[in-house]
């Protein structure tokens, strides 16, 4: 038996390869893996969620919400939530999907803004009847928040912020550190808080087809956002409103009628209401001066 | 979210200080293989140079290497996903040749001209006790017969 000396080569049996590249394709699978489940979990949870039949939502989340809001409301107040909710009523009419129970809040704050959330809540700040010229103006507000109800979008927030808050909770465990909780809790609230892009326009698609069916026409859809934007110009500050809602001139553009119509005016309770709310905050910042 | 930081930092070190010493590892093995190439080293039972009459001593080369953080990371990964455990495999390879050398180099200086019967054996230290601190190393026992022939010492 002949025996040459020989050195074998290297390579044979290991593989030549970066492990800082391995590494990179590793994780970058883990992380494609991670969120394809967390995609599929929010799709499946908002075609599920949306099965639980508002009612069911509503008796769940009706009374929380309500107790949130413990505003005494003057005799005013309610003359003028009366007015609103027939308003409603009478926009409702014109859906084409069964009607909705719901219930109105009104907020005092002179910020203008208008909430849709569970249980079937609609909110308006008095601050909002500042910035609209006519019935339709106000009826379109109503009809958009209303919308968000009937497309189940606050419930759909709420699943999400489930499915995000369980994510969280796995990858990070219960009681991780507190400001780590503290960021999480804040991003559900927002998510579950805020509509998205896509909702949004539903919403304002929604309220032009109540307005249509209500008084024949769209025209003056478009007035809060006007208004709000008219506010942005003068005074150069952002209002709130246009922070938590993006890019108003698209909405504007979608809402907006090029025919001159015919507006309902305001009833005389709500122009009323408005000179005593500005008198009562003149009072205000006289007395604080 | 500090054992977070711990893990990342070990990780890094692990790659870092790892891959240094693999290198040098690699190195002195590949030198120490080109000084002792003369001397072969087989698993059968017999070799010409028994013929000349020769004496067998039982020779043994063992080494112990460990893990860093950033292998298990990589390999902990793969367990995920399949396929096969690079990082792993270099340590395998380094153990396996760092055992036959030593074994060789025992051999070497009984004055053996070939070592025969090799067998090579693979154990896991501290795999008992998988606790969440440690970390596993790798064990590798070549041994075989050295012959040396009769008139070595003559």
């Amino acid at each position: 038996m002949q025996y040459t000396p020989k050195h074998i080569p290297e390579g044979i049996n290991t593989t030549q390869s970066h492990p800082l590249k391995e590494l990179f394709v590793l994780l970058a699978g883990t992380a494609a893996l991670i969120f394809s489940v967390i995609g599929i979990a929010l799709v499946l949870s908002d075609k599920l969620v949306s099965y639980i039949p508002i009612e069911l939502e509503n008796k769940m989340f009706g009374e929380s919400a309500a107790q949130a809001f413990e505003i005494k409301n003057s005799e005013e107040d309610e003359v003028l939530l009366d007015y609103l909710k027939g308003l409603v009523e009478k926009l409702q009419e014109g859906a084409s999907e069964e009607q909705i129970p719901f219930t109105l809040h009104l907020i005092h704050s002179s910020t203008p803004n208008a909430f849709a959330f569970l249980g079937g809540h609609i909110g308006v700040t008095t601050g909002l009847l500042q910035h609209v010229q006519s019935e339709n103006g106000l009826a379109m507000v109503l009809a958009h928040e209303l919308g968000h109800h009937y497309n189940r979008d606050p419930i759909k927030g709420a699943g999400r912020g489930v499915i995000l808050t369980l994510v969280f909770i796995g990858l990070l465990g219960i009681g991780g550190d507190d400001w780590v909780q503290s960021i999480i809790a804040d991003a559900t609230t927002v998510g579950m808080l805020s509509f998205s892009r896509e909702q949004e326009r539903k919403a304002d698609e929604f309220g032009k087809q109540l307005l249509a069916a209500h008084y024949g026409h769209s025209a003056g859809a478009d007035e809060f956002f006007e208004s709000l934007k008219n506010q942005q110009n003068k005074k150069n500050d952002i209002p709130e409103f246009l922070s938590t809602h993006p890019n108003p001139e698209e909405r504007i553009k979608f809402l907006k009628t090029n025919t001159p119509q015919q507006l309902t005016p305001l009833p005389e309770l709500v122009k009323e209401y408005r000179i005593n709310q500005n008198k009562q905050s003149n009072l205000a910042t006289a007395e604080s001066d | 979210m500090f054992e977070l930081y711990l893990f990342l930092a070990l990780v890094a070190l692990g790659y870092i200080f790892g891959q240094w010493i693999e290198k040098k590892h690699y190195k002195d093995i590949i030198r120490r293989e080109k000084e002792t190439l003369s001397v072969p080293v087989v698993s059968l039972k017999s070799y010409p140079v028994m013929e000349q009459g020769a004496t067998g001593h039982l020779v043994s080369g063992n080494v112990v290497i460990s893990i860093d953080r950033f292998k298990q990371l990589l390999a902990g990964l793969r367990n995920f996903f399949g396929g096969r455990v690079t990082s792993y495999e270099t340590l395998l390879d380094r153990a396996r040749r760092e055992a036959v050398l030593r074994m060789k180099e025992r051999a070497i200086s009984y004055g053996a001209k070939a070592v025969i019967n090799i067998k090579i054996e693979t154990a896991s230290i501290s795999k008992g006790r998988s606790n969440k601190g440690s970390v596993g190393s790798v064990e590798v026992v070549a041994y075989g017969t050295a012959l040396v022939p009769n008139d070595f010492l003559k």
